[in-house]
């Protein structure tokens, strides 16, 4: 059974996975790939544990999509 | 006892499972435990807080020292650097300062010093560090907009926190970070909501006050994925955030029945327990999956109501019942991973439930557990238990517990060898 319903908007890019990316509850990301949203792919999985999710989309939205802009890299602050 | 700075005297003990291949268990190892494993106190002073994010943890000492350890992926161990770390380690940018207390979110952590000023660090991307931007930071930076302000507590959530500040009229909660749960119990306006940028995100990148909990003299403040709540001096409970039925969001602080009210809350991703004064567990959640609250009977249920105002059957978001697994029991801790939970009775023992995959139930496999099972720990004076997403701490004295029956008197055989361990 899918652990949860996540939309897209929660979900965040990560530029290193080159994937979106949601929490897992044993402490790893969930992940989904451009290409598996491209192909109307629902399910994003954890790498480390059983879970999964099913990812809340427009496919539409995607069929040209490019690689979001990365987001913000850790900075030390001053 | 006395406090002993050069730590050769073993005080306290330590024990951690669970999830762990982020370092989180600070065993040195990058990997699971399924049963407690005992770890040396990395402070010769007494733990005062400890708190478990979603794959770090960090502690806050007698001394004023603060440590972290886990995930650093996005520098929410405030070292400086993004390197992972499985044994505790100070932050030497926090130095200077005497920490009091401390929080743990997701992927970023929250620290206040006995000035009652905030400090956080790690990932930013929905404004929870409450630096007005988005940027996640690698060492600890001060929240500037509570600088003339006294802050006495914090909760960090997955994406969102929470800081409580005293005000000559009473206690004030400020909300920032994602809001798209209703996790801030603020009504944001169109101009407070920045674009992210890409796929567009609800985001409070500055404090704002809860002005529905003004007057309400909150004392506590817990978050916990999408969820947030507050205990009132009195024991009163408000909750907002995401509903427990997963369908409808709080967005406002909702009070749980005044027929009751209580000395604890713990948060899960999916489940809510309050502890009574008389020692007794009410809880909420959602049990789709194998989950945390699997064994919660339907029986009792306490209304919800806003703001002491009575609202109809169809706008409850969700009712509280009694847990029957631990009803009678004397329960004097709780505790809330993502999935799993943990509690401390009167007598020492640690029970734990929930999801168990990781070994994050400390039994000694992986299964899940839909009761309370019996942990195999010492039972000792001042047990207290921390949960982080998938794994757990359990930091007690290394005295033997002695034992006080109702009447005051003491039992003996509770004494067991040396008291002088
Ligand atoms: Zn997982």
């Amino acid at each position: 059974m899918s652990y949860d319903d996540v939309e897209i908007e929660d979900m965040e890019w990560n530029e290193e996975l080159k994937a979106y990316t949601y929490p897992c509850p044993c402490g790893d990301l969930f992940q989904i790939t451009l290409a598996d949203l491209k192909m109307g792919e629902e399910i994003a999985r954890c790498p480390s544990c059983s879970l999964y999710i099913t990812v809340i989309y427009n496919m539409e939205d995607f069929q040209d999509a490019a690689p979001p802009a990365p987001p913000s890299i850790p900075i030390a602050a001053s | 006892m006395e406090e002993n700075s050069s730590g050769k005297i073993k005080r306290e003990e330590w024990w951690s499972w669970g999830a762990g291949t982020h370092g989180q268990l600070g065993t040195g190892a990058f990997h699971d435990e399924l049963t407690p494993q005992s770890l040396h106190p990395p402070s010769g002073s007494r733990l005062v807080h400890l708190a478990c994010g979603g794959s770090h943890a960090v502690a806050v000492f007698g001394n004023g020292e603060a440590m972290t350890w886990g995930n650093n992926s996005s520098g929410q161990l405030g070292h400086g650097d993004l390197q992972n770390r499985c044994e505790p380690r100070l932050v030497r940018e926090l130095q200077w300062l005497k920490i009091k207390t401390a929080a743990a979110g997701w992927s970023h952590s929250a620290f206040i010093s006995d000035d009652q000023k905030l400090f956080t660090f790690g990932s930013g991307g929905y404004g929870q560090l409450g630096h007005g931007d988005l940027d996640s930071c690698n060492i600890p930076r001060q929240v500037i907009c509570f600088t003339s302000m006294k802050v006495c507590h914090v909760a960090c959530g997955m994406r969102h926190t929470l800081a409580l500040v005293e005000s000559e009229e009473g206690t004030e909660v400020y909300a920032f970070g994602a809001s798209r749960k209703g996790q801030l119990g603020i009504e944001l306006s169109e101009r407070e909501r920045p674009d992210k940028g890409f796929l567009g995100n609800n985001c409070n990148v500055y404090p704002s006050l809860v002005g529905s909990l003004i007057g309400y003299n909150i004392v506590s403040i817990h978050a916990n994925g999408d969820h947030s709540a507050a205990l009132t001096d009195y024991g009163g409970l408000y909750v907002w955030g995401r509903g427990f039925d997963s369908t409808n969001n709080i967005t406002l602080p909702l009070r749980v029945s005044n027929q009751l009210n209580f000395s604890q809350v713990a948060l899960g991703w999916n489940h809510l327990m309050a502890l009574t004064y008389d020692g007794q567990v009410y809880a909420t959640g959602r049990s789709q999956k194998s989950g945390a609250l699997n064994g919660l009977a339907i029986s009792g249920g306490v209304c919800v109501e806003k703001s002491g105002q009575r609202l109809q059957k169809s706008q409850l978001s969700f009712l509280l019942h009694l847990y029957e697994p631990l009803k009678g029991c004397n329960v004097r801790w709780i505790a809330a991973g993502a999935e799993h939970s943990a509690v401390i009775l009167g007598d020492g023992s640690v029970l734990t439930w929930g999801w168990g995959e990781h070994g994050q139930l400390g039994l000694g496999t992986t299964t899940d557990q839909s009761h309370p099972m019996v942990l195999d720990v010492p039972r000792r004076k001042d047990p207290r238990i921390y949960c982080g997403s998938g794994f757990s701490f359990l930091c007690q004295s290394c005295e033997n517990l002695c034992e006080f029956s109702l009447e005051g008197k003491i039992r003996k055989d509770s004494f067991e060898t040396n008291l002088s361990s």
